[in-house]
């Protein structure tokens, strides 16, 4: 009798142990899935509690969102250090336009000067040194930007004014009509009409305005080459145009201070050829 | 037509302090035909001695001199010492484009203007001009208020407490102007 007792429960134990070291190994799988993730800098992995004890549960959600956490100082580290750089390059260039400008204002203007070959030369040196500074310059001033006046934004209203500006596309907006978020609503509306000139730029015919958590600003233009998306957002990298537009860095950094990212999406929305989400910092 | 240099030039020194020599040199080009001396200096150290060596009307002086973060501060701390030091020359600073509120601390701790760098010739030369003006204007207040005590005091024959009197103030103030006379 007590045999069998002890072989059943030998069963029982070498069963249950067999269970614990299956569930073991699923968990070193997800270890090691996480690993590779961050090795390759992925930090938005979410691994599925399913299946999962709840002990387990909770440290799986934990880690996600540390990922997401993680993901998002990266993103905000990366866009600081760009507006430190920033800061002393315009000075630096500043400070180097000075002498140039003078003098060659200077020599321009004395009386000797005129008629002479020289001074178309001086001329040019001049009107290219006046046209840096005067880039640098609008880049400087919009880098010491008043902190945001943050308040209860509703976002259709504010898409369907930015809309209203640009009446020769076809705009496809789909946000729910009472929401509600907060920004500050004169920034925002800079950062969404800047998008919106890029994407004129690229040729879009259409826009699309989508709600989904973030706001998914989509246009069908010329699609961003790969090799190029990962720089549109350094500083003084978009200025091919005459410099109307406030850039893709400086759009970041004014959404940064709203606690928001810019970020393009890897694949566009259905329908369209490009993908720029703003969405809420955590 | 040959143009006399000289004929518009001012009868007045400016001192150009910034430590970069470029830009120095676009000062002096830009302001010789408008001021009669310009002085240069590259290192701000030297700007006592050379206020206690020359007979300076203007200050010009460049608010950022160390390349770190503190800009502005070595700047400003140069120019409570003039203040101290030289209380009737004006200065008039140079800053960072767009740096206003650095301007605006300056023109609090006593500076009588500023420009932004780059400037335009034009406008630095104003800006000078109108300075020197308004520090001709505070002058001749001093020198008119100055012959008018001195006035009162004679025809009260030296009686200090008559002339205080009749100014309308008090006689330790009087006293107090005389000395700075």
């Amino acid at each position: 009798m007590l045999t069998i007792l002890l072989i059943v429960a030998g069963g029982f134990i070498l069963l249950a142990g067999c269970v614990i070291y299956r569930h073991q190994c699923v968990l070193r799988e997800r270890a090691q899935l996480m690993r590779d993730a961050v090795r390759h800098h992925d930090f938005s992995f979410r691994l599925s509690p399913h299946g999962l004890l709840f002990g387990e549960r909770a440290l799986q959600e934990a880690l996600n969102d540390m990922g997401e956490d993680i993901q998002q100082l990266v993103a905000r580290n990366e866009v600081e250090a760009w507006q430190r750089l920033t800061r002393v390059l315009t000075h630096e260039i500043m400070n180097a336009t000075t002498p140039i400008l003078s003098i060659s204002q200077a020599y321009l203007q004395n009386e000797e000067m005129k008629g002479l070959p020289y001074a178309e030369g001086i001329q040019a040196i001049h009107d290219t040194c006046l046209g840096l500074a005067s880039f640098v310059g609008s880049y400087r001033k919009l880098t010491q930007l008043q902190p945001p006046v943050m308040g209860e934004v509703r976002l259709s209203a504010l898409c369907q004014s930015v809309a209203a500006m640009y009446p020769q596309l076809t705009w496809r907006v789909d946000i729910p009509a009472g929401l509600v978020v907060r920004a500050d609503e004169q920034l925002l509306r800079q950062v969404l009409i800047n998008l919106v000139k890029n994407a004129v730029e690229a040729e879009t015919v259409t826009i699309g305005l989508k709600w989904d958590g973030s706001l998914f600003v989509s246009n069908d233009g010329h699609a961003i080459p790969a090799d190029v998306a990962r720089e549109i957002f350094i500083p003084f990298f978009t200025t091919k145009s005459s410099g109307t537009g406030i850039g893709l860095s400086l759009s970041r950094q004014i959404l940064l201070m709203q606690h928001m990212m810019l970020t393009l999406k890897d694949t566009p929305l259905q329908g369209y050829t490009t993908t720029f989400v703003i969405s809420p910092e955590r | 037509m040959y143009y006399f240099r000289g004929m518009n030039q001012l009868h007045a020194t400016i001192l150009v302090v910034d430590d970069n020599p470029a830009i120095l040199t676009a000062a002096k080009i830009c302001l010789k035909p408008h001021f009669e001396r310009i002085l240069k200096l590259t290192r701000p150290e030297a700007l006592l001695t050379t206020l206690q060596q020359e007979q300076v009307d203007v200050i010009l002086l460049d608010m950022n001199f160390s390349h770190g973060t503190n800009c502005g501060q070595e700047g400003m701390a140069w120019l409570s010492a003039i203040h101290r030091k030289h209380p009737a020359i004006p200065v008039v600073l140079m800053t960072a484009y767009a740096d206003v509120k650095l301007a605006v601390r300056g023109l609090k701790n006593g500076a009588a203007d500023f420009v932004t760098k780059p400037w335009d010739n034009d406008e630095l030369v104003q800006v000078l001009k109108d300075v020197i003006d308004h520090q001709h204007a505070v002058a001749s207040l001093e020198v008119m208020e100055k012959q008018h005590v001195q006035k009162v005091v004679d025809h009260c024959k030296g009686n200090m407490s008559r002339a205080a009197e009749l100014l309308g103030i008090t006689r330790q103030t009087l006293y107090k102007k005389y000395q700075d006379f």
